[in-house]
């Protein structure tokens, strides 16, 4: 049997089936005859960005949501006026070219105190994100990964995390913390573990039952391989979409929390003070109310909709 | 050196406890020569892929030794028992699942040498493309992922990526039953031209009959992890001696092929004659 004669060709219409001649002849070099693309580095990640560009939609949000990043940063520089500027005779004036978003009860300009808020907003949801994530994360990755009696312990506690409502969970951590920044964002993502927890530990059951894991251990790759290379490249899609709907989720527990009194301590301003204090006036100056409650709104639906961007590309392969 | 690439004795393997202990495998040995193909037949629950995963001690078994090229590698730790997976690899039923879908193809198949450190990026990726060519694929798509070719292709990738350590030994548990039948016979073939050019050794675990008939030198066949038959290919399907491999021959659907066709006219024949030649007896 000769080579050329027994090499299968590749069926009609494969790419593959001229070129590949069998094997290559003693001395040959096929990289000498064709130019072979590079891979690997960032070809995904590039892969991943031409198929959330498709989405309209979801580049909108992010464009919106940059701008926001981008104004809540530098805050300091771009807004005109500080937020606890306050100048009585200018108070609760509607849209002006001095004050774009009108002004409060004190003067205060509006535009600046919801720039501001973006800042806080942002501070807050991504802090409790990222604490609630890698609370989660760990639990939930040591739960899936070993199993046993740990993992169904490990999965009572998140169930009973589920059944306690998180408002309440948050109204007591505030009340022993006491109010501010840092403990909206603590107590926001301890209330938020339980999700990330489950999350996780689901992916990663279902990831290490693979063949390529097991294929991966049988080429001799060590346990941190497996989980560098092997799973968690395949649990991350999912993982980035819950965050993608987790920051929103964290802006909007902050802002009801400070609508109740209970979240961020005046004068620093969240949308959701400036909502709750403008709601007095709401008749008389719905500016107040009507231009923190746009910029939120348009956040979360920004955040809604580059989640959803997200998930139609890491949703399914 | 020893004949035998591979001799595992008294393998056992048992899942679960108490009443539901489920005995997967029970006692089988096997031996292998080098550049020789030992085929495992079983129907499904029959313990051959156990069989399979114990010996490239992807599973731990319970008993038995299992010598590798002279070497004993059984009843060694998993970090002594690793240097021998550059000589071990296996291909499995499932050419999607068993590739990363997070890695391109080149990266899928330069990952095990990166891994054991074989030789420099360059000199690694001339190797990729090596295989791809030596597998049937076009190294021009090294860069594309494993969901963007058909389950053939995605077979021939997990060839090249089994291949790429240049094992001495191959466990193919199923590598061809999920794939169509035309396509079956691509890969067969793909695999017994590689076995003649680098004289790889293969243990073939399969359902399929006539698969395991074309390419095997020896047969085991297996029933409820137990051994039923072990004997070299030709003698077993030519004069099975257990009932129950005479059943698992008897129940391949075939084909009516024209010397079928004439053996059962043939034979109808013959029972005519029978039953007339009782007639006749009858009245007589």
């Amino acid at each position: 049997m000769s080579p050329s004669t027994t090499t299968p060709g590749q069926g009609p219409g494969a790419p593959g089936a001229d070129l590949a001649s069998g094997f290559p002849a003693a001395g040959s070099d096929p990289s000498d005859e064709m130019s072979v693309p590079q891979y690997g580095g960032m070809a995904g990640l590039r892969r991943d960005w031409r198929r959330f560009r498709r989405n309209k939609l979801a580049v909108a949000g992010l464009a919106y949501i940059l701008f926001l990043f981008f104004i809540a940063f530098t805050a300091d520089w771009v807004a005109p006026y500080h937020y606890e500027t306050t100048n009585p005779p200018a108070a609760l004036e509607s849209s002006s070219v001095q004050h774009w978003f009108g002004t409060d009860e004190l003067g205060r300009d509006m535009l600046s105190r919801v720039m501001y808020s973006a800042r806080n907003a942002i501070v807050v949801s991504f802090g409790s994100v990222l604490i609630g994530l890698a609370v989660g994360a760990f639990i939930g990755a040591v739960s899936g990964f070993y199993g046993g009696i740990l993992d169904i312990a490990v999965m009572r506690v998140v169930d009973i995390m589920f059944a306690f409502p998180q408002f309440l969970l948050l109204i007591i951590l505030v009340t022993a913390m006491g109010r501010g920044l840092g403990t909206m964002f603590v107590a926001i993502g301890i209330t938020s573990w339980a999700g990330y927890a489950r999350l996780v530990r689901g992916q990663i059951l279902s990831a290490k039952n693979n063949d390529y894991v097991e294929a991966a251990r049988c080429l001799g790759s060590g346990n941190g391989h497996i989980i560098r290379k092997y799973i968690l490249p395949n649990i991350v899609g999912p993982i980035i979409v819950a965050v993608s709907f987790g920051v929103p989720a964290g802006m909007l527990a902050e802002s009801a929390m400070s609508l109740i009194g209970m979240g961020l301590r005046p004068p620093m301003p969240s949308w959701g003070n400036l909502i709750s204090a403008g709601m007095m006036q709401m008749y008389g100056f719905p500016h107040l109310v009507l231009w923190p409650s746009l910029t939120f709104g348009l956040t979360l639906l920004a955040f809604t909709f580059v989640g959803d961007g997200l998930r139609e590309i890491y949703g399914k392969e | 050196m020893s004949d035998f690439i591979l001799e595992a004795t008294d393998i056992r393997k048992t899942f679960g406890k108490g009443d539901r202990a489920v005995k997967a495998v029970d006692g089988i040995s096997v031996r292998i020569r080098r550049g020789k193909t030992l085929g495992i037949l079983g129907e499904s629950g029959s313990g051959k892929s156990t069989l399979g995963r114990c010996i490239l001690r992807l599973i731990e078994p319970d008993g038995g030794t299992i010598k590798f090229d002279g070497k004993t590698v059984s009843g060694i730790p998993q970090s002594q028992f690793r240097p021998n997976r550059r000589n071990m690899q296996m291909i499995f039923q499932n050419p999607f699942s068993s590739l990363n879908p997070k890695m391109s193809i080149g990266e899928a198949i330069e990952d095990p040498m990166r891994i054991w450190k074989i030789g420099d990026k360059e000199s690694r990726r001339k190797r990729v493309t090596e295989l791809l060519d030596m597998v049937g694929i076009n190294p021009r798509r090294s860069a594309a992922y494993p969901y963007e070719f058909s389950g053939g292709q995605q077979q021939r990738i997990n060839i090249a990526r089994a291949l790429s350590l240049d094992p001495k030994f191959i466990v193919c548990d199923e590598a061809v039953s999920a794939l169509d039948v035309s396509i079956q016979t691509q890969i067969v073939n793909l695999l017994m031209d590689l076995q003649k050019h680098l004289g790889l050794t293969y243990l073939f675990i399969s359902h399929n009959l006539g698969v395991v008939e074309y390419l095997a030198d020896d047969v085991l066949i297996m029933q409820h992890g137990k051994l039923v038959e072990y004997a070299p290919t030709e003698e077993i399907f030519k004069n099975p001696r257990s009932e129950y491999t005479r059943n698992l021959i008897a129940s391949v659907p075939a084909m009516p092929t024209a010397a079928h066709l004439q053996a059962k006219e043939a034979d109808r024949i013959a029972r005519g004659k029978g039953l007339a030649s009782a007639r006749s007896a009858v009245a007589g």
